[in-house]
This record gives C-alpha cells, sequence and structure tokens, in this order.
C-alpha cells in the first residue's frame, strides 16, 4: 500500500511538473518593433510612399521656385505690373491648396498602410502562433508590457521568418 | 487521372494549386487553372472527347489562367456591401471591380512581371457572398520552369498587397490527364 500511494504520488508530481513545464513553453514573445520593421511588406508598402511623397515634393519645389521666380520679378519692376500681379497670386493660391492637398493624401496613406501593415502582421502571426501550440505571444516593445522575459522564449526572428514567408505567398510553411 | 479525380486534384489545396489568405475581414482564394482543368471545366461532362480537349488546350496554349475570388472571412457577408451601406461606395466598388481592379493584379513569372491580359468580373448580383474574378497572363515559355507569384495590390478591400505563390513543383506534380 505505502509503495502503490509513492507511486502515485510520483506519477502526480510528474504530471504536475509537465503541465507546468507545457504551460511555460506556451509563453513567448516577439520584439515587435523588430518585426514591424523587418516585414517585408512594410518595406515595400514604405518605399511606395517614399516614391509618392517624393514625386509630390518635387512638384510642390517647382511651383515653389516659380512662385520665387515671379515674387523677385515683381519686387525688381520699377512699375507696378497688375498682370504679373495676379499671375503671382493664382499661382500661390496653386500652390497653397496642393499643398495641403498633399499633406492630407500624405496622412491618409501613411494610416492607410500602416493599418495594411498590422493587419497582415497579425494574420500571420495568429497563423504561427496556432500552427506551433502557443498559448499566449507576447509583444515585447519597450513601453513596459513585458517587463522581462528570458532570451530563450524570443521567437522574433522565427515568427520573422515565418510571416515574410506567408506574405511573399507560400502556401505551406513549417 | 481520370477526369474526375484530376478536377478534385486540382481544386485540393493540399495541392499547392488552390490557395486560400485571410486578412482581416476579408479571405483571397487563388486558384490555378491547368489548361487540362480549363477544358474539362468548360466542357461540364465526364463525357468528352480527348480530341476535343487538346483541341481546346491548343486554343489556349499561349495563356496561363487563374481564379481569384474575394469574400468576406465569414464567408456569409455580401462583399460589395462590406462595411458600408451606401449605394453609391457599392457602385464605386463594382466599379472599380469591374474595370480598375485588372490595374492591380500582376504576375511575377520568373524574371519577368506579366501585366493581368485577361480580366472578367463575374457579377453574382449580391446573389453569393463572393467577388468572383476570371483572370489570364500571358503565357512565357522561358520561364515555365519557374515559381509564380500572383499579386493583387488591394485597394479595395483594405488588405494591402496579397501574394500567392504557385511553386513549380506543384505544378509539375499535376498528374497527367488519362483522356481517350
Amino acid at each position: 500500500m505505502p509503495t502503490a500511494f509513492l507511486f502515485l504520488c510520483v506519477v502526480a508530481l510528474f504530471i504536475l511538473f509537465g503541465m507546468q513545464w507545457q504551460k511555460q513553453d506556451n509563453i513567448v514573445y516577439v520584439n515587435v518593433q523588430q518585426v514591424y520593421d523587418e516585414f517585408q511588406l512594410k518595406k515595400e508598402l514604405e518605399s511606395k510612399l517614399t516614391n509618392v511623397q517624393q514625386a509630390r515634393k518635387t512638384m510642390l519645389d517647382s511651383l515653389e521656385l516659380s512662385l520665387k521666380v515671379l515674387s523677385g520679378k515683381i519686387e525688381n519692376s520699377l512699375q507696378r505690373d497688375a498682370e504679373r500681379e495676379n499671375n503671382f497670386i493664382v499661382l500661390r493660391e496653386e500652390y497653397v491648396l496642393k499643398k495641403n492637398q498633399f499633406d492630407e493624401d500624405n496622412a491618409l496613406m501613411t494610416r492607410q498602410y500602416s493599418e495594411q501593415i498590422m493587419k497582415q502582421l497579425n494574420e500571420y502571426t495568429q497563423e504561427y502562433g496556432k500552427q506551433n501550440g502557443y498559448t499566449y505571444i507576447l509583444g515585447a516593445e519597450g513601453s513596459g508590457s513585458v517587463m522581462y522575459a528570458s532570451e530563450k522564449r524570443d521567437i522574433t526572428k522565427d515568427v520573422l521568418d515565418y510571416i515574410n514567408r506567408r506574405y511573399k505567398g507560400e502556401a505551406k510553411v513549417q | 487521372m481520370g477526369l474526375e479525380a484530376y478536377v478534385n486534384y486540382v481544386e485540393s489545396p493540399e495541392n499547392g494549386l488552390r490557395q486560400e489568405k485571410k486578412i482581416d475581414k476579408m479571405a483571397y482564394m487563388l486558384q490555378y487553372k491547368p489548361l487540362e482543368y480549363i477544358a474539362i471545366r468548360e466542357f461540364r461532362s465526364t463525357d468528352i472527347q480527348g480530341s476535343d480537349i487538346k483541341k481546346r488546350i491548343e486554343k489556349m496554349s499561349d495563356l496561363q489562367c487563374f481564379n481569384l475570388r474575394v469574400m468576406a472571412a465569414d464567408k456569409q457577408s455580401d462583399v460589395g456591401r462590406l462595411g458600408s451601406n451606401s449605394d453609391q461606395e457599392f457602385t464605386q466598388r463594382n466599379t472599380y471591380m469591374s474595370f480598375d481592379m485588372q490595374n492591380d493584379i500582376y504576375l511575377l513569372d520568373g524574371d519577368d512581371t506579366l501585366p493581368c491580359g485577361l480580366f472578367q468580373y463575374v457579377n453574382n448580383y449580391g446573389l453569393a457572398p463572393y467577388a468572383d474574378f476570371v483572370l489570364a497572363f500571358a503565357n512565357n515559355d522561358m520561364q515555365k520552369n519557374e515559381d509564380k507569384t500572383f499579386v493583387y495590390e488591394d485597394k479595395l478591400f483594405g488588405g494591402g498587397i496579397v501574394k500567392f505563390q504557385i511553386r513549380k513543383e506543384d505544378i509539375e506534380n499535376t498528374p497527367m490527364l488519362k483522356i481517350n
């Protein structure tokens, strides 16, 4: 009887230890900033955004230069030229209008791209978590949400590899 | 492989020719369509002459074809009205899906970027909770043995750049069709 009881206790201890071990194993974390920065979609959209913003800036710079030239001509002319002044006003209005429009569009694009990045990032991370049987994947971002975690629990590289491969269109990622 | 088994093989997600991606509230499904598959589907019968299939395949030999299905992730909501009750937005979405969407789709075939050459929005007028698109790209013989990446830059449903990779192994591993 005491032997059987001892055996049962040992088995129970093993089970408890095993469960605890498994529980610990199911909680991991990723460095959110690193995952975000190194996500391929983020890089592609950032490049697109930069190109669009650059093209808009070039257009605005060109308008600004025209304005400066016209302004210089008006200031340096000895006689008042009503037509030139009128052109200046029209050009200035066009500049202000375009600048406001571009600022708004740039902000909208940035917001839309951020949303698109986060949607795919969340989706692939969830997929990764489910596939690997994790209960939690915490996001460490240096804001205090995860104060400390052992480096052994850091799966940033694995998650990054997974989400980039899924984004590229791989159907089966092991 | 017989006709029915062939169709089942092509449509089975395990074989890599049909893939699905869920992104937030949307789901995208891509079906790569070997020419034999298209011919079988068009004849809508298992009693087809091999010569008829061959003729049809020859006619399409310069194309690589896909079907794209866009649907709500819950697979119930009408994509035309998803997240909006405005008729104006519904019309804008339909116009985009009918015409402009073609410009947001391309195929990375080896080193080539192929524009979507043939595009057809299959409008089901809200009777089904998805939007189907029939697509074809030029067939570049030089790149036949490369992976293909289908890219849809989603400007309507908020999914961003959606990519599907069709591996050359999966295309090559497609069984031969047994025809008379």
